[in-house]
């Protein structure tokens, strides 16, 4: 089952590389000739290993020994002895957080939208220790203020509820 | 008159200005190396301004110390965090934070920092060495040579990615797909823009790195959540703790001269850059080293050595077109020589002649950088790894919001937080799945150069280009890496499946 999902998985990462390579082959013909001609090769070459990878995963009966096994480097692995249940359900839960982050910062500033989720961060993940998380939200929120505003400065975009505001009045 | 000018250099050299004003660019450069975004070209822009004034060889100290050292200390955040302080340090990721994990980051930090004090006195030596006779060596490779050199350093790194060749290539393949969005370097045409205005300009590299790498390292340590390592194994002194760093490197010194090299290489090929010469060592460290497809990724001391060493290197390397020909060898390089120039000194051949004195200076004061960033480095290192035994519950959260800031610093538009989205996804599902993401990024960065050499090669030489030697021989070399990990793999694959067959008939 694990082997199966594993499968899916792998499968699954194959569509960005399946979009590129269609893409590549189908609209690079009505872009300038110098602009087309080095896409298309590897576009060809990206359709031959697709095509190889189709077939080597067909005939293979054994699993690869790039799946999480002792023969894959240069890269790091995941491995974990949780339930696949909990890594899903974790890993969703981390990236909703980052999303909402985002988010915050498009809708609210950064400058708001950092404090806002760090607090609600520690909040929803129940630490109670409210010295050292006024702490770090006032540490996190001076280091946007001295280093990106003060030496860098950063120019922040506007936020979206700010330029709706201004629509409306 | 040659005697002249080194007294006259070095006098500069040990001048308390001067070494004031190096140490205070090292500070900067180690500031602007540990802050994930930022990097030698923020710095180096932040910084001319204040040297109008000054004389220039205080000003190139200022600039010749920031520069040396940010390589240095990206090392910090790549092993505490996962987090590649600039493009410089994405290989050290691998084994770095998996040493940190396992509770040796202040292994991991000393001997990094000792390998990036010995790669920057090889840099800087080989750029000594190299002045006067770069030019002959220069003329004797073309296009052709430096394209095969490129397609050759993405196959290596994608046939020892995932123990998979095909897809270990397919993904250096979607690498270079993804760098052709934006414009065509042949006649600045918008590919793949989708009409909109950010994607003109290309996928940013400072976001993808960090959605590809930085964010499934923080996923991973929410999934688990607990801090990155337990407890810290080693608490030795400075003494004791630099004395055991220098032992490991030496230990190892010959996988340091040969990364140091490939190093210099890199940087002394015009626009190869900081993104590929980590992979390139950690390449070749993966391929030659002994027992490093069993251990390399998982926490080998050696997978920390050789992008290291070779990262610091890349500065001297990078030096060698700038001072000799006035060709930039990357970003930060080619707003040195702007500096250079707004300071009246026109790098070319006038270094070699007229401005020898400066050059001598500039080739000295590297490696003193070097010593007094990694000095400072090791100093700090039982600080900085006592980062990894953090709670998770605090250190995610704190580390996504620096995240988004080191992403939106690239190119300042909200399009880059929709980049590290993207990317964020595709790095976790790669690194659930087994899929190479090194190999994307090295297939990404290599693209555009790639790209110019084929139509400098098809234009210049017409389909003879590839009858040239230099590209018959690394072609002949291409097909040997390929044709050894096929079999290797093909072997290794053979043994497991024997092992699994003796297994059953035990049961």
């Amino acid at each position: 089952m694990k082997l199966l999902r594993r499968s899916l998985m792998s499968w699954i990462m194959l569509l960005p590389f399946v979009f590129a390579v269609v893409y590549v082959l189908v609209f690079a013909d009505a872009w300038l000739a110098r602009a087309r001609v080095f896409p298309l090769y590897v576009g060809l070459v990206g359709l031959g290993l697709g095509v190889a990878e189709l077939v080597v995963s067909y005939v293979r009966s054994s699993p690869r020994p790039g799946n999480g096994t002792s023969a894959r480097v240069l890269d790091t692995s995941f491995e974990t002895d949780l339930p696949a249940a909990v890594v899903s359900r974790r890993s969703s839960a981390i990236l909703l957080w980052l999303l909402g982050l985002l988010l915050g910062c498009r809708l609210i500033g950064f400058h708001l939208a950092v404090p806002a989720f760090l607090a609600l961060y520690f909040r929803c993940h129940g630490r109670r220790n409210w010295w050292t998380n006024t702490l770090l939200i006032a540490g996190m929120w001076v280091l946007i203020f001295v280093v990106l505003d003060t030496v860098l400065r950063v120019p922040w975009p506007q936020p979206l509820l700010q330029q709706w505001y201004a629509m409306l009045f | 008159m040659g005697f002249e000018v080194v007294m006259q250099a070095l006098t500069k050299l040990v001048e308390p200005t001067h070494l004031l004003a190096l140490t205070g660019g090292v500070l900067m450069g180690l500031a602007f190396g540990a802050i994930p975004g930022l990097s030698g070209v923020v710095g180096m822009a932040l910084l001319i301004p204040f040297t109008f004034g000054m004389p220039v060889s205080v000003a190139l100290a200022l600039m010749i110390g920031m520069l040396s050292v940010v390589t240095t200390s990206d090392t910090i955040p790549a092993v505490m965090f996962g987090i590649p302080g600039t493009a410089a340090a994405q290989a050290t990721v691998l084994d770095g934070h998996a040493l940190a994990k396992q509770g040796r980051a202040e292994e991991a930090l000393s001997v990094a920092f000792v390998s990036s004090i010995v790669g920057g006195f090889i840099g800087c030596l080989f750029l000594g060495l190299s002045i006067p006779i770069i030019r002959p060596l220069i003329m004797s490779i073309g296009s052709p040579e430096f394209f095969m050199l490129g397609v050759l350093g993405i196959s290596m790194v994608a046939a020892l990615s995932s123990g998979n060749l095909i897809r270990g290539v397919m993904a250096g393949v979607l690498g270079i797909l993804l760098a052709m969005v934006g414009p065509s370097p042949q006649g600045v045409y918008p590919r793949w823009a989708f009409g909109s205005l950010y994607l003109y300009d290309g996928i940013p590299l400072v976001p993808m790195v960090l959605g590809l790498f930085a964010v499934p390292e923080m996923i991973e340590l929410y999934v688990k959540g607990t801090s990155l390592s337990g407890k810290l194994q080693t608490q030795l002194s400075f003494i004791a703790r630099t004395r055991a760093a220098v032992r490991q490197v030496f230990r190892h010194w010959f996988l340091v001269v040969r990364s140091a090299l490939i190093g210099t290489w890199v940087g002394f090929v015009p626009g190869l850059g900081s993104g590929a010469v980590d992979w390139f060592a950690y390449g070749q460290a993966a391929s030659t080293e002994k027992g490093a497809r069993e251990t390399f990724g998982k926490g080998d001391i050696r997978g920390v050595i050789a992008p290291e060493s070779a990262n610091n290197a890349k500065s001297g390397g990078e030096l060698i077109p700038t001072l000799a020909f006035g060709v930039p060898g990357g970003l930060a390089m080619a707003i040195f020589v702007g500096a250079l120039t707004i300071h009246g000194v026109i790098p070319g051949p006038d270094m070699l002649t007229r401005h020898l004195d400066l050059t001598l200076l500039i080739i000295w004061s590297i490696p003193l950088a070097n010593v007094i960033g990694g000095g400072l480095c090791l100093l700090g290192t039982r600080y900085v790894a006592r980062l990894s035994t953090v709670p998770a519950h605090y250190l995610v959260p704190l580390l996504l919001s620096l995240l988004v800031f080191s992403s939106f610093q690239t190119s300042r538009q909200v399009g880059d937080l929709v980049v590290l989205f993207v990317f964020a996804l595709l790095g976790w599902g790669m690194k659930v799945t087994g899929w190479s993401r090194p190999t994307l990024i090295l297939g990404f960065v290599m693209a555009p150069i790639l790209e110019n050499y084929f139509f400098i090669s098809v234009g210049r030489y017409g389909a003879q280009w590839l009858g040239r030697p230099g590209v018959i021989i690394i072609g002949l070399l291409m097909i040997m890496t390929w044709l050894f990990f096929g079999l290797s793999h093909f072997q290794n694959r053979k043994a497991t499946t024997a092992a699994t067959e003796s297994e059953g008939h035990k049961l």
